[in-house]
């Protein structure tokens, strides 16, 4: 008997004993699997599996506080990543009323006490989780941030510094937003006070800018410099308009530089007869340009500018026959150019001085050298109106003073320029008028004294198709020798197209076609020219 | 005599062999299953009511009306489900070659067999495509939503691969192959949307979870009638952004070692853990390159993608960008707005004025996640006249008479989207100064003095 019943308890106990490890291994595998479920996402399933979990743990077993504690905390997060957060603050109450405790569990139900605007039970978690040294910058910047919602700017200053003091890794991700919300308490206050301008200046956009330095590429520094940027127009810190509405150079610096190749069928304006004698070299060439263009823009009050620019430019044909070598050439010019911005009959005008000299140097002689041609000298005064409403219209006024290094080559010239801008609904029209006069010293010169009018139309068009932009233009020259009536009166007649296309923000590329005939008495001065052009603008 | 007869014999069993030949081989898709009012138009004029276990031919043109669903099941048994409020053609549908179908406007959502046609595997075996963009099916399960007035069309795959591109105003659809593989390849758990501010459709981006889980049970196009849903705090502090104030599942995972003892670092666990390409998930704009962060939101119907904005916090779990702020999605995976915001026939959310004011429009322009501003802070401008009764649905897709929408075949591509059109041009360079013409161009005959 006692044998059977021994024998009973022994199958009993390794039936009993396979039943629990089956029990267990499936245990495991259900929580191997619905850590899974949880590692892709599907919260509501493991909050599923968790509940039907549950219902296997024994209340009196002996580790029953850490099982459940440990589902608890699971189900919270589960919840919290669903932003079922009442759900979620309920299970972390449960598994901490177990004395359930892992590193991270107040930085979660701090998270959660958050987001039900539950702050100051917010803080408090937040700063357990400090003490559990889990995520202790972004807990330090909560705890901040909490304190900042709460109006306790003090308290909220003291825990925004502290994360300055913490290690790099600690800190790297919340510093720049730390710094900025510093600046935001400390605006907040200043704003307050009597004298905001100086405290803007002093503290606020100081801190904003220690905040940019941390990372100046981050998209939270595109909001500091917005901040910035709009504390600089209110507190006028910063210029951002001129009086007339006329937006400033922001930044003041402009650097431009272009690459330009072009193909002229005609440098050198030859008649048909004159070109029947030549070969092809002789009068036709390709050519490139390459040029620098930069100014910086100063503004002492919103109704005066000034802007000292320098420019250089080279312009070098391919031909390397004598009649072409002439014309390659280069400059160097400087100029300053001031504008004071008043009105006119109530409407927006300003007034330009212009100073400028240019070095000239060209290889007249054909001997393949730059040599100085000559030193040109000019003042420009300029009056901008708006006679119609945002059109603006431009008279200016231009002296030039040649000072050619060959005493024949000595001139001046006097201008008078009208120009009128037109906005359409659908084309911007752009006319250009001159009149000058030019008068060489020399005597034995003075026989091509001339005075010339130009008129040009520009009509610019909006993009075409998001491929180009594109501006068709006409002009006309009346030249007339003054001192020498035979040569009468040539007529230069010319229209080109022009299409522009942006390749990026800072690259642009030009195409430039233009034909040009001019009729005269003298059939020297007959001719005709083409010229097409490929330039490439870059644009710092 | 005897030959006479024979003669005529031949000729009879002959043609009506060929007859029905020919008969049976337009017929394409037989109908399964319909819900609702659902109407066809035959290539040979037959019209009228669709009915279950109806046989339709290539060349068919269907149209349901709301609340309307249709199962087709092809020669190949493919299926497709047409939803509400919805016109498509069986363009072509042929054993030879890859099929085409047409959707004018709505929805459908279909399952391509796996060796259908046992075509190339990088070949399409069928073609979707609509006035702006087309598809290349080469897996199984999607969906396929456009919508005539938004100019959208969205694009959701639940299983298999497919690939899907804009149609360029004015491209010749004569090669459509050539078409998709120029186009997005999208994959399962992925969204795409071709909108007109766009130049291509947008890079695929993972859906937001709820969302495309909603969507994926939803075969027969069930409707909610969740109308809003309340925003929620977000639980990212401003400043800081998703992914910082995150944390991942170490802690659980050495609790559950500790306490159950299961050590879930080797095995099966890591193998089918989701990788995750943070950089990628917060989505970009380069060029004409456009992804929304992952996990976003898609209104389906009208093609208006919610990406989520910098306030959403990250799941290191899935991978997504989560918002508690931009709305949310039904039971039946239908984007959801918030509350004070509506979509209208247009295919346009909008804010609505509590006061009873003008609705504003609101601007979503796609942006990476940190730089996307929430929608309460997105800009919006004033509209005249939207129908906002109807709310979430789609607009109606009238009647096989309405002679404005009546032969699909012939729709013009959209044009462009011409926003720059009316760009001043450009007259300013130099920091706003308006250039002078060059002399240069102006000038006169240039004399050289010889030195």
């Amino acid at each position: 008997m006692n044998e059977k019943l021994c024998r009973f308890i022994f199958v009993m106990f390794i039936f009993l004993g396979l039943l629990t490890s089956a029990w267990a291994k499936n245990s495991k595998e259900l929580i191997s699997e619905v850590f899974m479920k949880f590692e892709n996402a599907k919260y509501s399933e493991v909050i599923a599996v968790l509940n039907q979990l549950e219902k296997r743990i024994k209340p009196n077993a002996k580790n029953y506080n850490k099982v459940q504690g440990l589902v608890y905390y699971w189900k919270a997060m589960s919840y919290s990543r669903l932003n079922d957060y009442e759900f979620a603050e309920k299970f972390f109450i449960k598994a901490l009323d177990l004395k359930y405790f892992t590193q991270d569990i107040y930085y979660e139900y701090g998270q959660v006490l958050y987001v039900a605007s539950k702050y100051k039970r917010a803080r408090i978690a937040f700063k357990k989780s400090v003490n559990s040294k889990y995520k202790v910058g972004v807990s330090l910047y909560y705890i901040a941030f909490i304190s900042q919602e709460l109006k306790d700017y003090k308290k909220a200053v003291r825990f925004y510094k502290m994360i300055e003091r913490l290690p790099a890794e600690e800190k790297n991700s919340v510093l720049q937003a730390a710094r900025m919300q510093v600046g935001d308490v400390y605006l907040q206050q200043i704003e307050r006070g009597n004298d905001p301008f100086q405290g803007v200046k002093e503290y606020v956009i100081p801190q904003y800018e220690q905040a940019l330095e941390v990372d100046e590429k981050s998209a939270l520094a595109a909001q500091i410099r917005q901040k910035i940027e709009s504390l600089q127009r209110k507190y006028e810190i910063v210029l951002f308009r001129m009086r007339n509405g006329k937006p400033t150079a922001r930044p003041p610096h402009y650097i431009r530089a272009n690459f330009l190749y072009g193909l002229n069928d005609n440098v050198s304006a030859s008649s048909e007869d004159t070109k029947s004698n030549l070969s092809t070299e002789d009068y036709s060439s390709s050519y490139y340009e390459v040029g620098f263009f930069s100014r910086y823009s100063f503004y002492p009050s919103d109704s005066f500018a000034y802007a000292p620019e320098f420019s250089f430019g080279l312009t070098q044909y391919t031909s390397d026959s004598t009649n072409i070598l002439p014309y390659n050439k280069y400059y160097v010019k400087g100029a300053l150019k001031m504008n004071y911005e008043h009105s006119y009959k109530s409407r927006p005008a300003t007034f330009y001085i212009d100073l400028d000299y240019t070095y000239n140097a060209d290889d007249a002689d054909a001997d393949e050298e730059f040599a100085v041609s000559d030193n040109t000298y000019g003042i420009t005064l300029s009056e901008e109106l708006q006679f119609w409403q945002n059109n603006p219209s431009t008279f200016r006024f231009r002296f030039e003073n040649i000072s050619a290094q060959l005493e024949a080559d000595k001139s001046t010239i006097l201008s008078l320029t009208f120009e009128q801008v037109i906005y359409l609904s659908k084309v911007t029209l752009f006319s250009y008028n001159n009149y000058s006069v030019t008068n060489y010293s020399e005597e034995t010169s003075q026989a091509n004294n001339t005075t010339s009018l130009t008129t040009r139309l520009d009509a610019i068009f909006p993009t075409f198709y998001k491929l180009f932009n594109p501006t068709l233009y006409t002009s006309l020259t009346q030249l007339e020798y003054v001192e020498n009536t035979s040569r009468g009166k040539p007529l230069l007649s010319k229209f080109g197209v022009n299409l522009n296309r942006p390749l990026s923000k800072k690259w642009y590329l030009t195409l430039d076609y233009s034909f040009g005939s001019q009729a005269a008495d003298e059939d020297s001065d007959v001719y005709k020219q083409q010229l097409i052009t490929l330039n490439l603008d870059y644009i710092y | 005599m005897n030959i006479k007869k024979l003669l005529l014999v031949i000729l009879i069993v002959g043609g009506s062999l060929f007859a029905f030949s020919g008969q049976d081989s337009k017929k394409v898709a037989i109908v399964k299953l319909v819900r609702g009012n659902a109407q066809m138009l035959a290539p040979d004029g037959e019209k009228g009511k669709i009915k279950k276990g109806q046989w339709l031919k290539e060349g068919t043109i269907i149209k349901t009306s709301g609340k309307t669903f249709v199962r087709l099941s092809f020669i190949d048994k493919s299926s497709m489900n047409i939803g509400p409020k919805s016109e498509l053609k069986i363009e072509k549908f042929s054993k030879s070659e890859a099929g085409v179908i047409n959707v004018l406007t709505g929805k459908i959502r279909s399952q391509v067999t796996k060796d259908y046609l046992k075509m190339d595997k990088d070949k399409s075996k069928l073609f979707v495509k609509s006035r702006n963009a087309v598809m290349g099916v080469r897996g199984t399960d999607f969906l396929f939503s456009t919508n005539k007035r938004s100019g959208a069309t969205t694009t959701v795959l639940f299983e298999g691969s497919i690939v899907f591109n804009k149609i360029k105003p004015g491209e010749s659809l004569r090669d459509l192959e050539a078409i998709v593989n120029k186009g997005r390849r999208i994959k399962p758990g992925e969204v795409s949307v071709a909108m007109k501010r766009y130049k291509k459709p947008t890079v695929p981006a993972k859906m937001n979870a709820q969302q495309f889980e909603g969507l994926n049970k939803n075969k027969t196009f069930e409707v909610s009638n969740e109308k809003n849903v309340k925003s929620v705090k977000s639980r990212v502090p401003a400043g800081l952004t998703g992914d910082v104030v995150s944390s991942d599942n170490t802690q659980l995972k050495q609790e559950i070692k500790k306490v159950i003892k299961v050590d879930l670092d080797n095995g099966s666990n890591q193998q089918n853990k989701v990788s995750v390409d943070m950089e990628s998930s917060k989505g970009f704009v380069k060029g004409d390159d456009v992804k929304p962060a992952d996990g976003v939101m898609v209104h389906v119907d009208t093609g208006i993608v919610i990406p989520p904005g910098a306030d959403s916090s990250f799941d290191q779990n899935s991978g997504q960008w989560i918002s508690t702020t931009n709305g949310g999605v039904s039971q039946a995976g239908e984007y959801i707005p918030p509350e004070g915001y509506s979509v209208t026939d247009e295919g346009q959310l909008v804010k609505l004025d509590p006061s009873g004011g003008k609705p504003e429009m609101v601007e979503i322009d796609i942006k990476p996640v940190d730089e996307m501003p929430t929608l309460e802070a997105v800009p919006r401008k004033k509209i005249d006249s939207t129908n906002i009764d109807d709310a979430s649905g789609p607009e109606p897709a009238g009647t096989l008479d309405d002679p404005s929408d009546s032969n699909i075949l012939e729709q013009p591509p959209l044009p462009e989207d011409c926003s720059t059109c009316n760009q001043p041009p450009n007259l300013f360079k130099e920091g706003g100064a308006v250039l002078p013409p060059p002399p240069s161009k102006t000038r006169v005959k240039i004399k050289v003095n010889k030195r």
